[in-house]
C-alpha cells in the first residue's frame, strides 16, 4: 500500500539520520557548508550599512582575486548574536563579522576570536593601523595587549536642536552647559511639544553620566563606582526633567529607537541626544525643518557616549587572511569619505576627522569634533567577562529611576552592590 | 420559560450579539488595513514621526520594488516549500500516532503519550544549538532538508489528533475489523474520514505556524537565497530604524498564502456527518 | 442529562489473525508499537538527544556545547532559587499565561458558537478574525509597537482627536502588562476559535434534535450537551495554551524588551539573554529545565482536573 511504502522509506531514512547524529557528542569540529566552499569568503554584516561604497569595494575585491566570491550575509544585532553563537558551537562561522561594539572583548575573553597581531605585523604599518585610528577604539578591541578587532565605523552621541523653536524662546545659540539645557528645555516645552525627548536605552544616559565625571568601573578596586554622588546627580537630574520640570516625556519601551527622532522631526521636540545615524531620517522625514548638531554639553567635563561597529575573525574562519584583506579595504581612507558623504556615517580615523571634506557634508563637521573628546565606556568592565550580567541591572535601575521616578540613590546602590557582589565572586 | 421573557432575552442577545461581534471585527482588521496603509507610504511619511492612515500619494509601486530590493521571490519561494513541506509530514505522521494515543490500549501508552507531550515543554532555543550540531555534522546547512527535518512531526499535532479521534464509537473500529480489515485499513479507511476537520485545522495551524517560523532558519540558512520570508523581511531593517513601508508590503504579500490556505480549508469544516460511518 | 457512549476493551476477534495463537493483547501491543515507531525514532533523535545534552549543559559553568566548560553540578539549580530577576520573571509569566489563556478560550468560544450559526456572510467574519493569527508575530509586533506609541502612534492620536488623554500603553509599569496580554489575546482569538469551530462540528445534530424533541431550551443545550462534549477540545486549547503561553517570548523580545524595569519580563525571554547575551549557558539550560517542571506539574493538574470527563 501506498502509505506503508512511504513509512518505511522514511523509516530508513531516519535510522540512517540518528545513526549519524547519535555519533555526536559535545564535539566542535568544522563541518564544511556551501558557504564555506573554496572561494567564497562569508563575511556577516548589518542590513543599515549596505552602502554603495561598500559593494563597490566587494566588487574591487572580487575582480582583483579572481576566483573568489563574497557571501555578504546581513542582520539584525541580535539575529547575529544567535547566529554566531550557534556558529561557533559548530565549528562553522564566518570569515570576518561585523559587531556593534563590546562584542570583542567578549568573544577574546572566551577565546573564539582571532588576535590580529601577525595580520598588524604584516600590513599593519601600510594601512596606518593602529597609529590612525582614534585611541579608545584600539584599547576597547584589545585584550590582554593583543588587539583583537578594528573599528569600522565610530559614533558619538550629540545634540540635535531645533534652531527655529529655540530662537522663537529666545536663544539663538544652543545651551552649552547643564543650567542652560534646563533653561532652553523649559522655555521650548509647550503643550505637546517637549523640550527634550529622551532616549529609552540605558547607553544614552553616559553621556550625563561621563559629564559628571562618572565611571562605569575602576579596575584598581574591582568595582562599579557608581554610587557616587556625581552619579546619583547625572541621574536624577534625567528623572527630574521628565518628572520635576516636566520638559521631557518618558520614553518608549520599545525594541527600536525611533521615537526621540521621530518627535524631532515632527517639531515636537525641541532637542534630542543621538548619533549621526540619525541624520538622513530626519531630513527624509522632514525636509523644511530647520536644525543642527551642537557639541555635547559641558557638565563637570565635556564628554559623551560613543559607539560604532567593530570588524573581528572568528577563530575557526576558513579564510582569515580574506577577512583581513577585506577589513583593510573598508577601512582605506578614502573609503571612509565616500562612506560619509553616502550615508552620513562617521568614521575612526584620525585622518578623517580632520578632512576638509568634512566640513562640506552637512553636520557631519560636528560630529568628527565631537568623536576628538568622546569616550568609552564600558571597555573595562568588560574585560572582566562580567559585562553580560551586570548591564542588564544597570538597564533596570535606569528604566527604574526613569520610568517609575524611583530615587536615583536607591536604585544606584541596589545596583552596585548586586554589581559589586556579582564582580567579587570570580 | 414562558414565552415572553424568551422573546426579550432573544431581542437583546442578538443586539449584544452583533455588537461583539462588529467590535471583534473592527479591531481584528484595523490593523491589518493600517499594515495595507503603511506599505503604500513614502520614506517621508514614514520618517515624519505624524501617523498616516492614508497617504497623500499611496505608493503602489512599493509592490513592484519589493521584487528588486531583494530576492523576494525566492524568498517565498523558499517558504512555500519548506512550509509545504512540513505540513505535508505533519499529516502522514500525527494523525497515525495520534490514533495510537487514541484509541489503542497497549502498556506503557500513557507513559509514552507524557513523553512525547513533554516535548512541548521545553522551549524551541533550548535544543537549537544541538540541533545545528548535527545538521552540520550531516552537511544538511543551508539546505531544505535542513530547514525541514526539525519539524517533521510534533506533539502538537498528535495531542490535536487524539483529541479529535476519542469521541470516535469504537463501534465503528469494532465493525472493521468483523468486516476483515486490517489494523491499517481500519486506521485508513474508517478513521482518518471522521477527522476531516481536525485535519484540515492541523493543516492550517501547521502551515501557518512554519510559514511564520523565525528563528530556526535564522541560523541554519547561511546563504540570502535559501532564506525564507521572515529572515528575508529582516534585510529591510535599518540599524537604528525600521524602513516600514517596505516591511509592510513583504507583510502583506506573505499574509497571502496563508489566506489562501484559510479560505481552502474553511470547507471542511462544514458540519461533519459523524455517525455516517455506523448506516 | 448526561449524554454517554462507552469506550470498551472487550477483547475483540481480529479477522484473520484469529487462527494465530499470539494473544490478541500481544497483537494490539505490536500493532501500536508498529504504528509508533515513526514517531519513537524521530522523538529520540530530534527531542530527547539535544534535551540530553542541555541537560548536560545544565550541569556546567562556562560556555558548554560552544566553547571549554567546567563540571558544577547542581550549582546552578541552586542559584535559581535565590535569582529575584528569575523568581520575578516566573511571577510575570504566570500572570501572562492564565490571563491570556482563558481570555483567549473564552472569546474562542463565544465567538465559535455564534459562527457556528447560520449567519449571512460568516465565512468572511470567521476569516477576519482570523487574520491577526496569520500575520507573522514579527510584524505584528512592529505593527503594534507603532499603533501603541503613546507619542506618535495612531491609537494615541485619535484619542487626542475626541479630546481624550493618550495612554502609556507600553511604558506605564502598570499598563504594559495588561496591554501585551490584550496583544496575544488579539492574536489568538481567532485561533481558539477555529479549534472550537471543529470541535462544534464534532458533535452530532442527532444529540440537539433528540434534547429539543424533549423540550430543552437553548440553555440547556449548551449547558448539558455542547459544554460536556467539547471538553476535549477544551482541554486541548487550555494544556496547549498554558505550555505555549508560558513559554512565550515572542511579546517580550520584539515589542517591550522585557521592560518597563522587568514588567513584562517573561521566563523564556530572560532565559534566552542568559543565554545569548549573558553568555551565561549552563544557568540558562538550567533555568529551561525548572521551567519544563513547573509546566510539566501544571499540565498535570490540568489533565487530572479534566480526567475522567475526557474519556468517555
Amino acid at each position: 500500500m501506498k502509505k506503508n511504502h512511504l513509512s518505511r522509506r522514511n523509516f530508513l531514512k531516519l535510522s540512517a539520520t540518528s545513526a549519524l547524529a547519535l555519533g555526536l557528542g559535545p564535539v566542535r569540529e568544522i563541518y564544511p557548508s556551501k558557504a564555506q566552499e573554496e572561494g567564497v569568503v562569508t563575511i556577516y554584516w548589518n542590513p543599515g550599512h549596505v552602502y554603495d561604497t561598500y559593494q563597490k569595494v566587494i566588487d574591487q575585491f572580487q575582480t582583483d582575486f579572481p576566483g573568489w566570491t563574497v557571501n555578504w550575509e546581513k542582520y539584525q544585532w541580535p539575529d547575529m548574536r544567535t547566529k554566531l553563537l550557534a556558529d561557533f558551537a559548530a565549528g562553522n562561522p564566518p570569515d570576518m563579522t561585523a559587531e556593534p561594539g563590546g562584542w570583542v572583548q567578549e568573544f577574546a575573553l572566551g577565546g573564539q576570536i582571532r588576535s590580529l597581531t601577525e595580520f598588524i605585523e604584516a600590513d599593519g604599518e601600510a594601512i596606518e593601523f593602529p597609529d590612525d585610528w582614534q585611541d579608545y577604539t584600539i584599547s576597547r578591541n584589545s585584550h590582554e595587549g593583543e588587539i583583537y578587532g578594528m573599528q569600522i565605523h565610530l559614533t558619538c552621541g550629540l545634540m540635535f536642536y531645533n534652531v527655529d523653536m529655540l530662537e522663537a524662546a529666545g536663544f539663538p545659540t544652543p545651551p552649552t552647559t547643564w543650567d542652560e539645557f534646563l533653561e532652553v528645555a523649559k522655555a521650548t516645552t509647550e503643550r505637546n511639544v517637549f523640550g527634550f525627548a529622551p532616549n529609552q536605552s540605558s547607553g544614552y544616559s553616559w553621556a550625563w553620566l561621563l559629564q559628571n565625571n562618572v565611571q562605569y568601573y575602576d579596575p584598581d578596586t574591582n568595582t562599579v563606582p557608581m554610587d557616587t554622588q556625581d552619579a546619583i546627580d547625572a541621574m536624577q537630574f534625567q528623572a527630574d526633567l521628565i518628572h520635576v520640570h516636566k520638559v521631557a516625556p518618558i520614553p518608549i519601551a520599545a525594541a527600536d529607537y525611533e521615537g526621540p527622532q521621530k518627535l524631532f522631526t515632527a517639531n515636537r521636540a525641541a532637542m534630542i541626544i543621538t548619533g549621526p545615524w540619525d541624520i538622513k531620517p530626519t531630513r527624509d522625514g522632514n525636509p523644511d525643518l530647520n536644525w543642527d548638531v551642537a557639541p555635547a554639553l559641558t557638565g563637570q567635563r565635556q564628554s559623551t557616549f560613543t559607539g560604532g561597529v567593530s570588524m573581528m575573525i572568528p577563530k575557526d574562519a576558513k579564510n582569515p587572511e580574506m577577512g583581513w584583506e577585506l577589513m583593510k579595504r573598508f577601512t582605506a581612507l578614502d573609503v571612509e569619505l565616500e562612506a560619509t558623504k553616502e550615508a552620513g556615517m562617521t568614521m575612526p580615523r584620525k585622518s578623517w576627522s580632520t578632512d576638509e571634506v568634512l566640513e562640506e557634508i552637512p553636520y557631519i563637521a560636528e560630529f568628527g569634533r565631537g568623536l576628538n573628546y568622546a569616550e568609552d565606556t564600558t571597555a573595562e568592565l568588560r574585560r572582566t567577562g562580567k559585562f553580560g550580567e551586570i548591564d542588564p541591572l544597570f538597564n533596570k535601575a535606569y528604566e527604574e529611576i526613569i520610568y517609575t521616578n524611583r530615587a536615583a540613590d536607591e536604585s544606584l546602590i541596589e545596583f552596585v552592590t548586586e554589581a559589586n557582589r556579582i564582580l567579587s565572586e570570580s | 420559560m414562558n414565552v415572553t421573557n424568551d422573546k426579550v432575552v432573544n431581542v437583546s442577545t442578538k443586539f449584544m450579539t452583533y455588537l461583539f461581534l462588529a467590535f471583534t471585527v473592527f479591531i481584528a482588521i484595523f490593523p491589518f488595513i493600517y499594515m495595507v496603509s503603511l506599505s503604500l507610504q513614502t520614506e517621508a511619511d514614514i520618517f515624519s514621526g505624524i501617523p498616516v492612515i492614508i497617504p497623500d500619494v499611496p505608493q503602489f509601486s512599493n509592490y513592484a520594488d519589493i521584487w528588486d530590493l531583494a530576492p523576494f521571490g525566492r524568498f517565498v519561494l523558499n517558504s512555500l516549500i519548506v512550509a509545504g513541506g512540513i505540513t505535508i509530514s505533519h499529516l502522514i505522521f500525527d494523525p497515525l500516532a495520534g490514533y495510537v494515543f487514541a484509541k489503542l490500549e497497549f502498556p506503557g501508552r500513557n507513559i509514552l503519550f507524557l513523553m512525547v507531550l513533554s516535548t512541548l515543554m521545553i522551549p524551541f532555543f533550548v535544543r537549537m544549538i544541538p540541533l545545528y550540531i548535527m545538521m552540520a555534522r550531516l552537511d544538511w546547512l543551508d539546505t531544505y532538508q535542513g530547514l525541514i527535518t526539525p519539524f517533521l512531526m510534533s506533539a502538537y499535532g498528535i495531542f490535536l489528533m487524539r483529541q479529535f479521534m476519542i469521541p470516535i464509537p469504537t463501534e465503528l473500529m469494532d465493525a472493521g475489523r468483523i468486516d476483515g480489515c486490517t489494523e491499517f485499513g481500519i486506521y485508513w479507511r474508517i478513521i482518518l474520514p471522521q477527522v476531516r476537520p481536525a485535519m484540515a485545522t492541523l493543516a492550517l495551524l501547521t502551515f501557518i505556524f512554519q510559514w511564520n517560523e523565525f528563528i530556526w532558519p535564522l541560523i541554519v540558512v547561511q546563504t540570502t537565497a535559501m532564506r525564507p520570508v521572515t529572515t528575508g523581511l529582516t534585510l529591510f531593517n535599518q540599524e537604528y530604524f525600521t524602513r516600514w513601508n517596505f516591511t509592510a508590503t513583504g507583510a502583506v504579500i506573505i499574509f497571502i498564502p496563508s489566506f489562501l490556505l484559510f479560505l481552502f480549508t474553511q470547507r471542511f469544516l462544514v458540519r461533519g456527518v459523524v455517525l455516517s460511518g455506523l448506516k | 442529562m448526561a449524554i454517554r457512549s462507552s469506550v470498551q476493551t472487550k477483547p475483540v476477534q481480529f479477522g484473520k489473525y484469529n487462527k494465530e495463537r499470539i494473544s490478541s493483547k500481544t497483537r494490539r501491543a505490536i500493532v501500536a508499537y508498529a504504528f509508533l515507531l515513526p514517531v519513537i525514532i524521530y522523538f529520540s533523535v530530534f527531542f530527547f538527544y539535544p534535551i540530553a545534552l542541555e541537560l548536560w549543559a545544565s550541569l556546567r559553568n562556562g560556555l558548554p556545547l560552544v566553547g571549554e566548560s567546567q563540571f558544577v553540578g547542581l550549582d546552578n539549580y541552586q542559584q535559581i532559587f535565590q535569582d529575584k530577576r528569575v523568581l520575578h520573571s516566573f511571577k510575570v509569566t504566570l500572570i501572562y499565561s492564565v490571563g491570556s489563556t482563558i481570555i483567549t478560550a473564552v472569546i474562542g468560544l463565544i465567538l465559535a458558537l455564534i459562527l457556528n450559526q447560520k449567519i449571512r456572510g460568516r465565512v468572511i467574519i470567521r476569516s477576519i478574525i482570523f487574520f491577526p493569527y496569520m500575520i507573522s508575530v514579527v510584524i505584528i509586533a512592529l505593527l503594534w509597537g507603532n499603533i501603541l506609541d503613546p507619542y506618535v502612534g495612531i491609537l494615541n492620536s485619535f484619542l487626542y482627536a475626541i479630546g481624550l488623554d493618550g495612554q502609556y500603553w507600553l511604558t506605564d509599569i502598570n499598563a504594559a502588562l495588561p496591554a501585551v496580554i490584550s496583544l496575544v489575546v488579539w492574536q489568538n482569538m481567532g485561533y481558539a476559535m477555529v479549534i472550537y469551530l471543529a470541535g462544534l462540528q464534532n458533535i452530532p445534530e442527532q444529540y440537539y434534535e433528540a434534547a429539543r424533541i424533549d423540550g430543552a431550551s437553548s440553555l440547556h443545550l449548551f449547558r448539558y450537551i455542547t459544554l460536556p462534549l467539547l471538553a476535549p477540545t477544551t482541554l486541548f486549547i487550555t494544556v496547549i495554551g498554558m505550555i505555549g503561553n508560558l513559554q512565550a517570548i515572542a511579546p517580550a523580545y520584539l515589542i517591550t524588551r522585557g521592560g518597563p524595569a522587568d514588567a513584562t519580563n517573561l521566563f523564556a525571554y530572560h532565559v534566552f539573554n542568559v543565554a545569548f547575551d549573558e553568555l551565561r549557558i549552563g544557568y540558562a539550560s538550567a533555568l529551561a529545565f525548572m521551567m519544563f517542571a513547573v509546566i510539566f506539574v501544571l499540565t498535570m493538574i490540568q489533565f487530572k482536573i479534566a480526567g475522567n470527563q475526557v474519556e468517555y
